[in-house]
């Protein structure tokens, strides 16, 4: 061997496995490695003992107020003992808790979806909105056809705009390397601004007979999706919650079973690794956020279809179904069934915390709102902490057991 | 020196357990004044985790530590460093965009002085300390301008800082070129005379040889024995390590080279940077021949790899794989073509550690039957082949389902190869192939890669290793600075090689196509 | 790891299912809000939410007012999300209210569906004219508010106060989103100006926002720049940012809904409209007997339910007078026929 000038070598990281995760993503595929549905349930758990650590602080009785909050999700409906009236207002109240976890469910799985790929779609509010604007346009148009194929189209339609719009974000990112996280806030303010537009006065989907108000045309009553269960006027429990359901199975299929679901995950795991195996990564970023998009598209169509048949221009502005759906992924750790018991949870809080559940002896009104706003915030605040408790433990655990964090091989 | 030096450090009976594995088990060993003392052992023997006992990191389930004599009980590295034990890891804990001797003096005081330190001072300091080793470094460059075997200097610049005199150095030649290895062992041989103890972990039984005065080797947790290194032999260890007689140059017959599978010519590559660092290259690669490409890392070994295997476009010139025009065709199509790549970096770049085993397997041929069919995939059989080809491979540690992550770097490496072989591929790119792995899986993907010329593929052996070229390959081209300077049967001498890769050889880029 | 891991999803598990049959079982003595023989009014609020300071809240005041003055029980009921409007009224006819509540034009077509279906409740709701519900149900009310005569008032009020500073008399407002209320202020604000002084200038826009005062911040910012030197504030808590815009650049704020000149020294009134006086009188009609569906009730000036709120005390007294006099002449109808809509 001679001596030589040496240039200098790049360094060579030569474990992947346990050099520090750099970014959200990472920590968060070294979360759901190692953590298991542990993790989920005890930041809930957490969450919610806080939560009543708060209720108490306020003067009130977290039990109490629990329970209302659990009556109010319906869920004592499952108990045989529950009859009568109470069992009528059981099975409404469960009946509001899955309409309002349906949409949950389906924006959780755009923003799981594009986890999946390694990236951070915080877009699911624009995507909906996209969804709720073409499904209120196509549902309120063409009133003649039948409905059946009337609904096909308004769910198509709304559900491939959201996956246009999300698309955008992708192709953004898979040609002039825009981040996927500011693309998509962005593009949560078009919508925002499109929807505010179109559905305020003198905007084009504003409502043609009543032109003093800032809202749609109602959408064909043909259009409306078949409630199953509960009464269809008063808001029951329509169809489209098995189309979520279906939705649920589908990103499984996807995923798991899939040369797409395939180059999905492998391009979210390592892109490098990806690419090497003859994948398009570009390619995958605009797919992948493209199918987020269509999740969070019919989660628009679907709401206006089953219960909402009008939008106005407030509630364009005030929905946070997408925003909700970036905690539903978190906790359901971007797998189906994760998705399905989270938005389940969140859909329950939501509506178990409603104002009409508890009685002002137990609870005030002007704070009951509050207390799910806690409780969601206190659950995100884990998902995010959890890293930190995991570190936690598994050092404690290092002390006993005498094992690296985040090693996976044993010595070398 | 010598067997009446005092013990400075005595580990004894030191047993550690993890959940279904016993990483150490009732393992003795010690270290003298002045010496430096090599831990050998595969990947998986237990070296790191005794060292990582030593270092405070991990506690001992039973056995004790002496230092001097005295008993000694760590329960993080902040005591094990105020026993003046340093540590260089082989991943360096720097920060890339502060100076040397920020870096240096952060390390040890990281929240009393944080604010206040005087940079000034610790300068002074830390020149001093440098200047007694003899070492060249200048204590305002930013870690980020450093090259690695400067950054590991003052990864021991730190230790020394902090008033070390044992040091333990945790694989460290992995990262660096040989030059780099060489300027090594010289500061080593300087701290060894300025009373420093070493001890040095190792898989590689040359640099043990070198450098130890005494060598103990481990194996599956247990100590095997500490034997000086007088009549100590590179079989003599392999066999220690590996429990077996190992074929440390794996016995060739000369190729028959057929018909040219892979052409090159002309080849001009950019870097990330847009510089040209492969200036038209021009190669041939016969069916049935391993042809080497030696060459000192950073030549642009590297992207003419990235070229031949799609995952770069070329700026000019011509590749032809099997007689086919391929030049400009994407990742994809050059593996349909034919084209099987071992990556340098298998973890980046060679297997996804996060899925399993069975869908690493599939990275390269998911597309196609019987793995999916239009579009679907069908997991039981990627289980099934995987079953199939871990077997054939000998793959250990893992079943199918089983995170690519999980396994040791030898494990990893025969999974890649059991994939790239498994396509049939007509050309095989190897990008160091046995970089990081121990004798026993060396002596592995060197009979592989032989039997798989024998079965006719064109391999092209990208290595920095000179004794890999050596033993491998039927012809030897040497790159420097992006040219092909010159090719060489396998019977010339490594002085000959060293020479012509750093561009002071007798041939020129002409004659070597 | 695998066996600590199942551990304590178990006890997480356990916690769950223990706390969920505690509230099961308690179920049963969940005492329902009884029935009884007072009078009750149930309130629901669209999702601005009790705690926006301006028409739900006042809507909460004036069910307050009926429960202490006129003794009926009364129940309120926050929305959190469009969701919300038709389970919330349900829950309050099928609790057994006498009068259901809707504040806000957003829950019209909640109250149409569930007035609809429920012929033998009453319902009321506020700002949105009952022949505008869809079905026009015979049980429901339309509460409504001549937002334009107060406005007038506040327009007028701040130009003469301008004419006494001898400032220029360019007049902003901010409106949240162009809905009819909030458009009937500003054209009344803008009559109002005229009125005192035909030269006056008004500048306005809409934030397209009820909630982000940065909006409407913003948007004041703008009027003042151009020399606006009163911002009107129509805009629910996003119009708190326009007041303070006004409290930076050293110009004058008016309030909107409730009476805000709590806000500081630089609020010259406010324009109200007092939902909470509408509210007590509808319960009060219930409990009376003489409460009738199909139509509106239009809260004026002249009805008590309109106006404006305090005065600056740095406004001169002539001035304050003369406001007073404005507003008897619309009482008696000598001012009429004051625009709602904005040109």
């Amino acid at each position: 061997m001679t001596e030589a000038p040496t240039p200098a070598p790049p360094p060579l990281p030569e474990a992947g496995t346990d050099a520090a995760p750099v970014n959200f993503v990472e920590r968060y595929g070294l979360l759901q490695r190692s953590g298991g549905v542990a993790t989920a349930l005890i930041t809930a758990s957490l969450a919610f003992l806080i939560g009543g650590l708060v209720v108490l602080a306020t003067g009130h009785n977290p039990l109490s107020a629990y329970r209302e909050i659990f009556n109010g999700t319906g869920l004592n409906w499952l108990f045989p003992w529950v009859n009568g009236t109470d069992r009528t207002f059981a099975a409404m109240n469960l009946q509001q808790t899955l309409l309002k976890a349906t949409p949950l469910m389906l924006t959780g799985l755009a923003v799981a979806f594009a986890f999946r790929c390694g990236m951070f779609n915080i877009g699911g509010q624009g995507q909906y909105t996209v969804g709720t604007i073409v499904g209120v346009w196509v549902g309120s148009s063409w009133a003649g056809i039948p409905g059946p194929a009337h609904i096909v189209l308004a769910i198509v339609l709304a559900s491939l705009a959201g996956a246009f719009f999300a698309g955008v974000a992708g192709l953004l990112k898979a040609t002039v390397g825009a981040h996927e996280v500011i693309s998509t806030i962005m593009l949560n303010w078009v919508a925002f601004y499109v929807g505010s537009y179109a559905f305020g006065l003198g905007g084009p989907l504003q409502n043609s007979t009543n032109v003093s108000v800032p809202i749609s045309n109602d959408i064909a009553t043909n259009a409306h999706l078949y409630v199953f269960w509960g009464d269809p006027i008063l808001q029951g429990l329509h169809i489209g919650f098995f189309i979520a359901i279906g939705a649920l199975v589908a990103y499984w299929v996807v995923l798991n079973r899939t040369t797409l679901g395939y180059e999905v995950r492998a391009v979210g795991f390592n892109a490098e690794a990806a690419r090497y195996g003859g994948i398009n990564v570009a390619r995958s970023y605009v797919t992948a956020m493209a199918i987020s998009g269509l999740f969070a598209g019919l989660a628009g169509a679907i709401d206006i279809l089953g219960w909402q048949f009008r939008v106005g221009q407030l509630d364009v502005q005030a929905s946070n179904i997408g925003f909700t759906g970036i905690a539903v992924a978190l906790l359901g750790r971007n797998t189906a069934v994760g998705v399905f018991f989270s938005a389940l949870l969140f859909g329950g809080l939501i509506n178990g915390t409603s104002g009409r559940h508890l009685s002002a002896d137990v609870f005030p009104p002007q704070l009951a709102g509050n207390l799910t706003l806690i409780i969601q915030g206190l659950i995100i605040l884990f998902i995010g902490a959890d890293v930190l408790v995991l570190y936690l433990w598994q050092r404690a655990k290092r002390l006993r057991a005498g094992k690296t964090p985040g090693a996976v091989e044993v010595g070398t | 020196m010598g067997p009446d030096a005092p013990v400075v450090l005595e580990l004894a009976g030191i047993t550690k357990r993890f959940p279904g594995i016993i990483a150490n088990d009732h393992v003795d060993f010690d270290l003298r004044a002045h010496e430096v003392h090599a831990l050998l052992g595969e990947n998986g023997a237990g070296k790191s985790t005794l060292m990582n006992i030593l270092y405070g990191l991990y506690r001992p389930d039973e056995g004790e530590i002496r230092i001097n004599g005295k008993l000694a009980h760590f329960t993080s590295s902040k005591d094990a460093i105020e026993a003046g034990i340093g540590m260089v890891h082989q991943h360096f804990m720097l920060i890339p965009v502060m100076t040397v001797a920020e870096n240096i003096v952060l390390a040890v005081e990281p929240t009393r002085a944080g604010v206040l330190f005087d940079v000034g001072a610790a300068a002074d300091r830390v020149r001093e300390i440098a200047e007694q080793f003899k070492f060249t470094i200048d204590p305002y460059a930013r870690i980020q301008n450093l090259s690695v075997g400067q950054q590991q200097r003052v990864e021991i610049l730190k230790a020394l800082y902090r008033k070390a005199d044992i040091l333990i150095l945790d694989e460290p030649t992995a990262v660096l070129t040989p030059q780099e290895a060489r300027e090594l062992f010289g500061i080593l041989q300087r701290l060894k005379a300025e009373g420093m103890s070493i001890i040095f972990i190792s898989h590689k039984l040359n640099e043990a040889l070198e450098i130890a005065d005494r060598i103990t080797v481990l194996r599956r947790g247990v100590k095997i024995d500490t034997i000086p290194r007088e009549g100590a032999t590179e079989a003599s260890l392999a066999r220690m390590m590996v429990g077996r007689d190992v074929l440390l140059t794996v016995e060739k017959t000369p190729g028959v080279p057929g018909k040219p599978l892979l052409e090159v010519a002309g080849l001009e590559v950019f870097d990330d940077r847009g510089l040209e660092v492969v200036k038209g290259v021009s190669l041939t690669v016969h069916a049935g021949e391993i042809v080497g490409l030696a060459g000192i890392d950073g030549n642009g070994q590297e992207e003419l790899i990235d070229a031949l295997t799609g995952l770069r476009k070329a700026h000019a010139g011509s590749i032809r794989i099997a007689g086919e025009e391929s030049s400009g065709d994407s990742a994809r199509e050059m593996l349909e073509t034919g084209v099987g790549h071992i990556p340098v970096d298998r973890q980046r770049r060679g297997l996804v550690l996060d899925f399993s085993l069975a869908e690493n397997l599939a990275l390269r041929d998911f597309r196609h039957a019987p793995n999916s069919r239009l579009g679907w995939l069908f997991p039981n059989r990627l289980v099934a082949r995987a079953r199939k080809l871990l077997k054939e491979f000998d793959v250990r540690g893992g079943v199918p389902q089983t995170r690519a992550g999980m396994l040791s770097g030898g494990n990893q490496q025969k999974v890649v190869l059991a994939r790239e072989i498994d396509r049939d591929p007509k050309v095989l790119v190897a990008g160091q192939p046995t970089r990081g792995l121990d004798v026993g899986a060396i002596e592995f993907v060197h009979r592989r890669l032989l039997s798989e010329r024998d079965e006719g593929r064109a391999i092209l052996l990208v290595s920095l290793e000179l004794d890999e070229i050596l033993s491998l390959s039927d012809r030897i081209l040497v790159i420097y600075e992006g040219r092909i300077v010159g090719e060489f049967p396998p019977t010339v001498s490594e002085e000959e090689l060293g020479l012509a890769m750093t561009g002071g050889g007798r041939g020129s880029g002409e004659e070597a196509a | 790891m695998k066996k600590k891991t199942r551990l304590l999803s178990l006890i997480a598990l356990t916690a769950i299912v223990a706390v969920g049959l505690l509230a099961g079982a308690g179920f049963a003595q969940n005492a329902k809000h009884a029935r009884t023989a007072a009078t009750s009014a149930c309130l629901v609020t669209d999702i601005g939410g009790l705690n926006d300071k301006s028409f739900n809240h006042l809507a909460y005041v004036g069910l307050q007012a009926a429960q202490s003055k006129l003794g009926v029980t009364g129940r309120v009921i926050e929305s959190k999300s469009g969701s919300d409007y038709i389970p919330n009224l349900l829950s309050c006819v099928q609790g057994g209210a006498d009068i259901t509540i809707g504040v806000g034009f957003l829950m019209a077509d909640a109250i149409n569906t569930v007035a609809a279906k429920f012929p033998d409740s009453k319902f009321a709701i506020i700002d949105f004219p009952q022949e505008f519900l869809a079905s026009k149900p015979a049980n429901t009310r339309g509460i409504l508010f001549r937002e334009q005569e107060s406005g007038y008032l506040a327009g007028w009020l701040a130009v003469k106060e301008l004419v006494s500073q001898k400032k220029p008399l360019v007049l902003g407002a901010v409106g949240g989103l162009k809905i009819p209320p909030v458009d009937h202020y500003i054209a009344g604000y803008i009559a109002g100006a005229k009125a005192a002084n035909p030269k006056a200038k008004v500048l306005y826009g809409y934030s397209q926002n009820f909630v982000d005062q940065a909006k409407c911040k913003e948007l004041a910012l703008g009027q003042i720049a151009q020399g606006a030197q009163v911002e009107f504030a129509v805009a629910g808590q996003c119009g708190l940012g326009a007041l303070d815009a006004a409290k930076e650049k050293g110009g004058w704020g008016i309030g909107v809904d409730a009476d805000q000149l709590f806000l500081g020294s630089h609020m010259l009134t406010s324009a109200i409209k007092k939902v909470d006086v509408g509210v007590f009188r509808t319960i009060k009609q219930v409990k009376g007997g003489t409460f009738k569906g199909y139509g509106n009730t239009t809260f004026s000036v002249r009805a008590g339910g309109a106006g404006i709120g305090a005065i600056s005390p740095k406004v001169p007294k002539d001035i304050v007078a003369g406001e007073k006099l404005l507003e008897k002449k619309i009482k008696n109808g000598s001012i009429k026929s004051i625009p709602t809509t904005v040109p």
